[in-house]
């Protein structure tokens, strides 16, 4: 009887684990139901529209009135070599004028053509004004944001005052209370404005962003030519026309790209790699330069049309930006909200250079950028240049792939492999090649985190280290990939409940592992990848590796980390992966990173995978390769991987205008064989495969750009439609042809092959 | 649930789509602003490079002489616009319904001309179509007629609804879309018209409805008819076929159509006689697509099935279609088989070239250009085919044509530049197959994931084996038999076989029950009944014995899940996990011994908890013998030889059924009417309890994540 009671007892015990268990697995299918759309929408509407500020009330001096600066009242405020700064102590407005050329730069609407403006209400004050902002009322969980601006609100004009080389002076909002310490000084060849973040004030209301003196160098369309350059991917031009069909699309794009921890448009474009922009008009152009505090900013262009007749073009600072506060666990139910402290950058600065010198065109533009880059970043033409131009060849090492029981391990290259691999890429033709190996950690590279040593099925450290040698034999440099961002492995002692990237709510950021896969792999928080970073760099050092290629975050993407561990505003993320890659340039030959952002160019020797495209935004009117002005004969740059092209032809005719070297993704392995991998996706790898175009193709790229590795592109423009010409300090000119029809030169001479590109030395003529 | 709450939770839904969305910022690749895809005939996504490259947008400045100022021109949009026809000159003709015109472009997409048709204006006119003499016809929508003009714009016929008995009193005649066929009769897809297209001659007499959609008629439908009155029945509108959308037609005399609200046969290619030449061809008719076009995207915000809204077919006779609600542009080649696919939800802040907001048309030229009309904003999108595009293009129009061998260097080259893309992978296995060259064709059909072709390659080659090996064959097998007697008669003469059998039960019996315990599974088989009985009273089974009996038939299951060949079990290429496979096994295993231990308890069962247990392991022993020879000989069987395979499969589940049936009746002490009671409400309890867990689970978790909600909204807000 006795027994029989214990066989029962036991009996329920196991019927409540065993449903126990089920019940969890249905629970999963559920869950998994419930999360596998995605969509997207936001409760809180954000961008530019708004409704009208409310009217003005006295504050201490006198209130302005919403109208054009009277430029017979302005007062010399300071003189440089070239140009002469005046400027307004009503509305603090200013303009420089050229000494040479007498050519003029307003920091409002040029005053002949302000009568053609139609737009009406706060946006035609917001034109006048030298600050707008927009705000929202934190105390209602209702409130839409709102546009401002400082003379809509009959503002006031606090502390004004000349400092001898610009001046000073707060604006001072009566409606809003508002206050916003600015600072405008000439130096040389340029002029700075500059926002004082400890001098804000907020009264009951909260400061979103604001823009200062936004129509700087604003220009109607009105005859004469002219674009504004923004830099969307390698760069992109919207040109002036009257805009009849009435377009109002405008371009803002967060600089330095996304923070994850923020809410993020969805607008599909490109990231801002570069904080510049430009705006030329006629035979004068300007170049803009965000100095400080760039990490908080927008970019903001209005074509003619979208907002007011102007083309302008300036950045919007940012001070709150709403975040997604989730009110349960897993983080996907909740509400946008504004956190209740500014971002605070210290100083937030742009610097105008004004051009009027012969040139001004984009190239122009680029050459300034590239001497400022020069004389404020340290850069340095390239030195001790091959005689031959590299070829990037990414080598993937392994990746993982679901299993019957765990993951597959998926081999892509063993390191004797890469071996052999180098080897037939010399003997085919490629006489200085670059390696940057992949995938090479233990587990492959879907499995983040806890590098090293090298997986023992490529052949361990001691197979690495093998390779990299053998490789110099050949003069073949080695760059060892690694992605700090993520982590997956939980090795290296993560937990991703103590080391994850976490929003302002404490939702911890993930984002999907790979193909048909529903786990997710965490964010890392930044210091914490930096940190690892740094632990590994003696690693790298020791196992003979020329470089450090790094993916994913460092050296390219900025995320806010409210991780109490590790906290870290957008602004110290940026400052620790400088300190990083300052540490890694002088414990390493050279640093590479995938797609970097000019904030880490002090330190990297390589930008691998430059963006060379724009966003196809139909008022963008050209992509052009400002990036790659700037940056040619300063740093090496290499276009994305060939043997993934969309278009093939036009891809390498593409890179031979930007003057970038090609790279490829190569494995030993079958193409097909990582076909069900987490992470490469990449439909055909095998460099069996391509070995020979590859070779072609270098071996032309190599005749076209191998004596130019260390000089500046000085020009570049469209000949035709479809027929760009770029020119190099000592005269090599490159003309491509991306038509179907062969294009003859102006000279009637030289006639450029359809879908081909010539080299001259004499440029057009 | 009511309307509140289910809109509340939709919105939570939408904000928590917003919060993952958040955190995926959109990379965007080179060259060109969208993703293009293959789907295998898995369904699963393959990224590949593009196959169309945006070429530009037309009809975005269209200036029209000033009416009140003349000599001047005025700005004037497209508004709305919702078809769009190509001609043979390639001039471009836009039904722009919201400006109640047709507008004419050239072949470089000038504005060549503007048809309004003063003396008698459209009323927001849907679709246009021009004839090979240059004949313009116009479904006026709002003005229920088709009218034909010439080339000029002049009207030459009108055509309203036509007069028939045939036509049902309650058609309504909204022409939305026509095309017009060599002999001058007019095809016109009708607003909500599910009798099919209306067939007129060109004389506008009515001739028949033509390419009607079926009725859909599922499980539930007989269900509702017959619970439901006749009024509630009749009262259900989905009962209605699908109404054609748009129709479009090819050089050969095949007549094109969409349906929308379909979730099959969406894309139809109809002969002169109204049949569907797509149903149920297809290469991969025997896998587990099922007829249905129009693709989408997995994770990227699918929020309901495709909706087609138009179709072009090309020179080529490749079939592309838009989808208006997931915005997704497939293309199809003439059989039906899927080229690629690009497009997914765009972005709602900017316009970008070659990306399209709401395609309402789409059409080719005679270059094989795409062009997408937009009609949110109001443009036209021009697509070019990439390098890669018409590689695929001339490979596949061959292997269509059948000749295998000429497509080969294409499809190796296409095969090069994209290792994943199966029909190169296909189109190369047919070439190898045509050329005999079997083994080839066998790894690529199975890498294709083409099971008929597979399995007929694997039949050649099986066929090849037995013909060079047949005599080794025989040989064995003879060889095998001599032997196998020769050790029988010896055995026999000497007195060998049955002592020894019988020394060694009596010996192993003594001293460790284990393999006795073991062998009495194969006794089970035998006397099934008499085996549970001895398991129950003789205590002929024990833990460990049935511990490992359970774990070999799980461990042989798992075996068959993994390796019987994929032409019978497909689901093995894109379910690789096991360990959902296994666990399912074990819970249901496992419930069943519960549920039944508890119901048995109750009805007068003379079987303890371990005699269930211990005879619910014995009962999987058939998987144990057969699981691994099934295994086996599934890899060496074609297509053909299904109806054996099958047989054996389910042979095996039958064979365990009916054990577990005796090992009730056994262990239990049941007649056979008590067993089958027992085991319904050994099934129903099992039902029971998973649906009390799965409550149980959700509403804890519920309950919990509320408790946190709560806190959170107080606690922030």
């Amino acid at each position: 009887m006795k027994r029989k009671t214990i066989v029962k007892l036991s009996a329920a015990v196991l019927t409540v684990l065993l449903l126990l268990g089920w019940g969890l697995l249905l629970q999963r299918d559920a869950d998994r139901q419930s999360t596998g759309k995605a969509g997207q929408e936001n409760t809180v509407a954000d961008g530019t529209t708004g409704a009208a500020g409310n009217g003005g009330s006295a504050g201490g001096g006198s209130p302005v009135d919403a109208a054009l600066p009277v430029e017979a009242a302005f007062v010399k405020a300071a003189e440089s070599e070239r140009f002469v700064l005046w400027t307004d102590a009503v509305t603090a407005h200013f303009k420089i004028i050229s000494k040479e050329t007498g050519k003029v730069w307003r920091s409002y609407p040029n005053p002949e053509y302000w009568e053609l403006e139609k737009t009406t209400g706060t946006w035609r004050s917001s034109f006048l004004s030298p600050v707008m902002l927009e705000y929202i009322d934190a105390s209602n969980s209702k409130s839409q944001s709102k546009l401002t601006n400082w003379m809509e609100e009959k503002g006031v004009l606090d502390q004004y005052e000349l400092t001898g080389d610009g001046f000073r002076a707060t604006f001072y909002f009566p409606g809003t209370k508002f206050e916003i310490p600015v600072e405008v000084r000439l130096n040389g060849d340029y002029v700075e404005t500059k926002v004082i973040d400890e001098g804000i004030a907020e009264g009951d209301l909260s400061l979103l962003n604001l823009k200062l003196y936004p129509l700087f160098g604003a220009e109607p369309s009105h005859g004469q030519e002219g674009y504004m350059l923004v830099p969307d991917g390698s760069g992109a031009l919207i040109k002036f026309d009257e805009n009849r069909s009435n377009d109002k699309s405008i371009y803002r794009e967060n600089v330095y790209g996304a923070d994850l921890s923020f809410y993020n448009e969805q607008t599909g474009r490109q990231e801002v790699k570069m904080p510049v922009f430009g705006l030329k008009s006629g035979d004068r152009s300007f170049l803009a330069v965000m100095t400080d505090g760039e990490e908080y900013a927008k970019l903001f262009a209005a074509p003619a049309g979208a907002l007011g007749i102007s083309n302008w073009i300036t950045p919007e600072w940012q001070y709150r930006i709403k975040f997604f506060q989730s009110t349960n666990k897993q983080g996907d139910q909740g509400f946008y909200t504004y956190s209740k402290d500014r971002f605070v950058a210290g100083e937030r600065t742009t610097r105008y250079y004004p051009i009027d010198g012969p040139k001004t065109d984009y190239a122009a533009m680029a050459e300034r950028y590239r001497n400022y880059l020069i004389e404020e970043n340290g850069l340095a033409r390239l030195e001790q240049r091959k005689e031959n131009i590299p070829l990037y060849v990414d080598i993937i090492g392994a990746d993982l792939k679901q299993g019957l029981l765990w993951d597959d391990y998926i081999e892509g290259t063993t390191t004797k492999q890469a071996e052999t691999m180098v080897k037939e890429l010399r003997e085919a033709g490629v006489d200085n090649l670059s390696v940057l190996y992949a995938g090479w950690q233990r587990w492959g590279y879907s499995s983040y985190g806890g590098l090293f040593p090298v997986d023992n099925r490529l052949g361990g450290n001691g197979g690495m280290k093998t390779f990299i040698d053998s490789a110099h034999k050949l003069g073949v440099s080695v760059y060892l990939s690694a992605n700090y961002s993520l982590n997956s492995s939980g090795r290296g002692g993560f937990w991703k409940l103590n080391d994850g990237l976490r929003n302002l709510a404490g939702t911890l950021q993930e984002q999907y592992g790979g193909r048909n896969n529903d786990d997710k792999v965490t964010l890392t928080s930044p210091l914490y990848g930096i940190r690892e970073a740094e632990g590994d760099l003696a690693e790298y050092k020791s196992l003979g590796a020329d470089g450090l290629l790094l993916e994913g975050g460092i050296g390219s993407a900025l995320n806010t980390d409210f991780n109490n561990r590790h906290k870290a505003s957008r602004t110290e993320v940026l400052g620790a992966q400088q300190r990083l890659l300052e540490k890694a340039d002088g414990e390493l030959e050279s640093i590479g990173v995938t797609d970097g952002s000019f904030y880490s160019l002090a330190n990297v020797d390589h930008i691998h995978r430059i963006a060379d495209d724009y966003s196809y935004d139909i008022f963008v009117d050209e992509a052009i390769p400002f990036e790659q002005i700037v940056l040619h004969g300063l740093v090496t740059y290499s276009s994305d991987w060939a043997n993934l092209s969309d278009e093939y032809n036009a891809d390498f005719l593409r890179s031979v205008e930007y003057g970038a070297y090609p790279s490829y993704v190569f494995t030993a392995a079958e193409s097909g064989k990582f076909k069900q991998a987490y992470s490469i996706w990449y439909y055909s790898m095998n460099y069996r495969d391509w070995k020979q175009s590859a070779a072609e193709q270098y071996k032309r790229l190599n005749e076209a750009l191998g004596d130019v590795q260390d000089l500046y592109i000085i020009g570049h423009r469209t000949l035709a439609e479809g027929v760009k010409e770029t020119i190099y300090e000592n005269g090599k000119t490159i003309i491509v042809n991306f038509n179907e029809k062969p294009y003859v030169l102006a000279n009637g001479r030289v006639t450029v092959p359809a879908q081909d590109f010539i080299v001259t030395t004499g440029g057009e003529a | 649930m009511n309307k509140r709450l289910r809109l509340r939770l939709m919105l939570l839904l939408v904000a928590a789509l917003a919060a993952l969305a958040s955190i995926h910022p959109e990379s965007v690749s080179a060259d060109v602003p969208y993703q293009t895809y293959y789907k295998d005939n898995y369904n699963q996504l393959f990224k590949m490079q593009a196959a169309y490259t945006p070429a530009g947008a037309l009809g975005k400045d269209l200036f029209v002489p000033d009416t009140s100022n003349p000599g001047q021109t005025v700005y004037s949009p497209l508004n709305q616009p919702q078809d769009l026809y190509i001609d043979s000159r390639d001039h471009i003709y836009i039904a722009d319904t919201g400006n109640n015109r047709i507008v004419h472009l050239d072949a470089e997409g000038r504005l060549a001309g503007l048809i309004t048709l003063p003396d008698s204006p459209f009323n927001r006119p849907q679709g246009v179509f021009v004839d090979t003499n240059g004949d313009i016809y116009v479904a006026d929508t709002g003005n229920q007629r088709v009218v034909r003009l010439n080339g000029e714009g002049e009207l030459l016929a009108e055509f309203g609804r036509p007069e028939s008995k045939l036509i049902p009193e309650a058609f309504k005649y909204d022409p939305i879309k026509l095309v017009v066929d060599k002999r001058g009769f007019m095809y016109i897809a009708t607003l909500g018209g599910y009798q099919g297209l209306l067939q007129l001659d060109p004389q506008g007499e009515f001739q028949s409805f033509f390419g009607a959609n079926k009725t859909g008629f599922s499980l539930s439908d007989s269900i509702k008819r017959l619970l439901y009155t006749r009024e509630m029945y009749e009262r259900e509108i989905s009962k209605l076929p699908g109404s054609i959308a748009s129709v479009d037609k090819d050089g050969n005399g095949f007549v094109y159509t969409v349906t929308k609200e379909v979730r099959t046969k969406q894309l139809k290619k109809l002969n002169i006689a109204g049949l569907d030449q797509l149903a149920g061809k297809g290469e991969f008719a025997d896998t587990m697509t099922d007829g249905s076009f129009g693709e989408y995207i997995h994770r990227a915000g699918r929020t309901g099935y495709p909706q087609l809204n138009d179709l072009t077919v090309d020179g080529n006779g490749n079939m592309t279609v838009v989808d208006s609600k997931l915005n997704i542009v497939s293309q199809y080649d003439g059989n039906g088989n899927l080229l690629f696919f690009w497009g997914g939800a765009a972005g709602d802040t900017t316009t970008k070239l070659g990306i399209v907001k709401i395609p309402a048309a789409i059409e080719t030229n005679s270059a094989n250009d795409l062009f997408i009309l937009d009609s949110e904003n109001n443009i036209v999108q021009k697509y070019r085919l990439s390098e890669f595009g018409e590689l695929v293009h001339k490979a596949n129009g061959l292997t269509q044509d059948g000749r295998y061998e000429e497509s080969e260097p294409l499809w190796l080259e296409v095969h090069r530049l994209n290792a994943y893309y199966a029909p190169a992978v296909l189109g190369l296995a047919k070439a190898a197959y045509k050329k005999g060259d079997y083994e080839r064709a066998q790894t690529l059909f199975k890498q294709a994931g083409w099971a008929q072709g597979y399995s007929d390659s694997f039949w050649q080659n099986r066929l090849l084996w037995f013909q060079s090996n047949f005599g080794l064959l025989m040989n064995v097998v003879i060889g095998a038999l001599l032997i196998y007697f020769a050790a029988k008669f010896t055995a026999g003469r000497l007195g060998y076989g049955a002592k020894r059998r019988s020394e060694h039960y009596n010996r192993k019996r003594a001293a460790r029950p284990l393999p006795l315990q073991l062998r009495h599974a194969f006794y089970v088989l035998k006397h099934p009944i008499d085996g549970f009985h001895s398991i129950r009273y003789d205590q002929k089974g024990g833990l460990l014995s049935s511990a490992i009996l359970f774990v070999l038939a799980l461990v042989s299951y798992a075996i068959m899940r993994a390796a019987i060949s994929f032409i019978f079990n497909p689901s093995i290429i894109v379910e690789v996990q096991l360990v959902t496979i296994l666990i399912r096994f074990i819970v249901v295993w496992l419930g069943f011994v519960i549920a039944n231990y508890l119901i048995s308890s109750l009805y007068h069962g003379e079987g303890r908890f371990r005699d269930v247990l211990y005879g619910s392991s014995y009962a999987i022993f058939p998987f144990i013998l057969l699981g691994i020879p099934i295994t086996l000989i599934s890899n060496v069987m074609t297509l053909s030889e299904q109806s054996i395979f099958t047989f054996l499969e389910y042979g095996l589940y039958v064979w365990v059924g009916l054990l577990f049936f005796w090992m009730v009746q056994g262990i239990q002490n049941y007649g056979v009417g008590e067993t089958i009671i027992n085991l319904l409400l050994s099934l129903i309890t099992m039902a029971i309890c998973a649906v009390l867990l799965f409550i149980v689970f959700s509403l804890t978790s519920e309950l919990f994540n509320f408790i946190y909600s709560v806190y959170q909204e107080v606690t922030i807000r």
